[in-house]
């Protein structure tokens, strides 16, 4: 399984040889084109963390430029589907933002309102 | 007392299927501006807060006002908001959506519902603000402009130099993703409401007013006047709507001023005392022609001429008769020496003359003393609408349009190849597949394709004159180009 997006002006790479240390690194801009492919590398990596029992997951955006509205309710699904894991099985997401990109801090802040035990945001 | 289970149970599903709703109908406000999807939207958070309010969902009814003034501000810029908001909208109904899930009576483990609304409230803060005041320096100057674009009457010089510049414009915005495709929006759309072209329809509620103007103006100077107004409605640019409004003012008014004589003059020249202004507007052929006829004393040439003497337009030995049209439509010229208060000042026919001419149109006139005087004004119809064919190519992230005098033809190895994502530089590779042949009848051209090109009607926004060889078309609410193809070839050549 392949988890990484390599498009033109966006990428996204799972970095998971470390199991207490997960990461999921995104770069440039994520738009209408990517956001199947978005989601489908989201379903597959939350299928790893839960099968390696991971309490956390670094969300490294600092150099995502961009996002769209459709994919960052990739975001929102995501943590949906996490809510519902039985409690022994939910990981957290910690999100290394830019605090030079304006449009992070506020979806991020926005986001931890939907689960403020399951959200960090660091780097802002 | 509670809300019976079973009726949580249904507000729960219904208000899931409401949310779903809204949430697909705000796509398609946002994608093509659907009034209807923008109607019931704000008709369904309306049920939904209600419903809501009744089974005591008091956290998803404090969502869905917030969610009603999120919509408020975005109605009022005509929906046309940027990633922030978009997201913003989403989230508050994916918000509701969690908070309808959650068990009754549940807590709000984890649920920052207060931190939320103070999200969307400062979100609406600043939006409200953006409102008034433009937030880039670019997308502020020319939104600022934008939003005089209503009234401000760019030259039509100017717009011929704009025109080719709108369509970079267009193409930069059209292919950027990212936050700057937002900015790059709002200079676009800013530059497209100034010189894109503006609509209208001239017809009998257009030019009613003139009719009993010239009504009013002849009770006032004794005149007895029938006036009759025969007008068919057209498609027509603002611009020529002013125009022709203006040529129309001025040349009613000269015909009651100096065309229509007063019941004596008529009765003594054996003519029926009541005068005759007759207008008629309508299409001929490609052309608006408007006439207006009366049935006055006429223009008396020599007296014109005279006149013209006098002011040393003419020479006194100049053959000058046949120049009399010229003279009376030079500025300032009247054969009046005291001015009334009326189109004797000498300002009128030199105004509907440039204004026509500035919309490429012609003032021409009759005349025949004791008979009266026919103007006529002939302006060329915009084709506002253009029956086309539409292409979809790759890298190319709109719609592209060929006239439909383009047909598809068999492979012409020898004919010149378009390839319009190239031309556009909106890639730097060359396409690898074979282009399709299209015709005119006089020049063939190979265009790289997607897809054989599908009968379109595209209706014009930003007319570029040659050598550009696009021009910006909408086809439905999406916008595209309009190429011709046969001055891409010769631009290449």
């Amino acid at each position: 399984m392949d988890l990484a997006i390599r498009d033109l002006d966006f990428e996204a790479k799972v970095e998971l040889a470390d199991p207490a240390h997960p990461r999921l690194e995104l770069a440039g801009n994520a738009d209408g084109a990517i956001v199947a492919h978005f989601a489908g590398l989201i379903v597959d990596l939350h299928t790893k963390l839960v099968e390696s029992h991971a309490r956390t997951i670094t969300v490294d955006i600092r150099a995502l430029e961009f996002m769209n509205a459709a994919c960052f309710n990739v975001f929102v699904n995501w943590l949906g589907v996490i809510t519902e894991l039985p409690s022994d099985q939910r990981y957290r997401l910690d999100f290394d933002a830019n605090p030079a990109i304006l449009w992070q801090k506020r979806s991020l802040k926005t986001l931890a309102c939907f689960a403020t035990d399951l959200v960090g945001i660091g780097g802002s | 007392m509670g809300i019976p289970e079973d009726l949580v149970q249904q507000f729960r599903s219904v208000a899931l299927q409401r949310l779903e709703r809204i949430e697909s109908s705000w796509a398609s406000v946002l994608s093509s501006l659907d009034d209807e999807a923008a109607v019931l939207i704000h008709r369904e958070i309306h049920t939904l807060k209600g419903e809501s309010r009744l089974v005591g969902f008091t956290d998803v009814n404090m969502v869905c006002h917030k969610l009603e003034d999120l919509l408020e501000v975005a109605r009022a810029r005509g929906y046309a908001v940027d990633e922030d908001f978009d997201l913003a909208v989403n989230m508050a109904l994916r918000f509701m959506a969690m908070l309808v899930r959650k068990k009754i009576g549940a807590q709000l483990q984890g649920i920052d519902l207060p931190g939320f609304i103070k999200q969307i409230d400062a979100l609406l803060v600043d939006a409200r603000a953006e409102q008034r005041m433009p937030r880039s320096t670019t997308g502020g100057m020319l939104a600022m402009l934008r939003k005089d674009a209503a009234t401000v009457r760019v030259p039509s010089a100017l717009r011929s130099r704009l025109a080719p510049i709108a369509i970079d414009s267009f193409v930069e915005y059209a292919a950027t993703k990212g936050t700057r495709r937002d900015r790059l929006r709002v200079s676009w759309h800013s530059l497209r409401d100034l010189i894109g072209v503006q609509r209208a329809v001239i017809g009998a509620g257009q030019l009613a007013k003139h009719r009993a103007n010239a009504l009013t103006l002849a009770r006032e100077l004794g005149k007895e006047l029938e006036v009759v107004f025969e007008i068919e409605t057209a498609e027509v640019t603002t611009d020529m709507l002013a125009a022709i409004d203006a040529a129309v003012l001025h040349l009613v008014r000269n015909a009651v001023d100096h065309g229509i004589e007063s019941p004596a003059t008529r009765a003594a020249a054996g003519k029926h005392s009541v005068g005759k202004i007759h207008l008629t507007c309508g299409v001929r052929g490609d052309k608006l022609v408007v006439v207006v006829q009366d049935d006055g004393r006429g223009i008396l040439i020599d007296e014109v001429v005279a006149r013209a003497i006098e002011l040393g337009l003419v020479a006194p030995n100049e053959a000058a008769r046949d120049k009399w049209f010229d003279l009376v439509c030079r500025p300032g010229f009247t054969t009046r020496t005291e001015a009334s208060d009326l189109s004797g000042r000498g300002v009128g026919l030199d105004v509907v003359r440039g204004a026509i001419s500035n919309i490429g149109g012609t003032v021409s006139a009759s005349t025949s003393n004791n008979a009266g005087t026919t103007w006529t004004v002939e302006v060329p119809l915009p084709e506002l609408t253009i029956a086309g064919h539409v292409l979809r190519v790759q890298h190319v992230p709109f719609p592209l349009v060929i006239d439909e005098a383009w047909r598809l033809t068999e492979t012409s190895p020898g004919a010149p190849v378009i390839d319009v994502a190239l031309r556009l530089g909106l890639t730097e590779d060359a396409a690898g597949e074979p282009p399709r042949y299209l015709t005119n009848g006089k020049l063939t051209v190979g265009i790289v394709s997607d897809r054989a090109p599908q009968p379109a009607q595209a209706r014009r926004l930003v007319a570029v004159a040659p050598p550009s060889f696009a021009e910006i078309v909408t086809l439905d609410t999406v916008e595209g180009l309009l190429i011709h193809p046969e001055r891409m070839v010769t631009l290449a050549r």
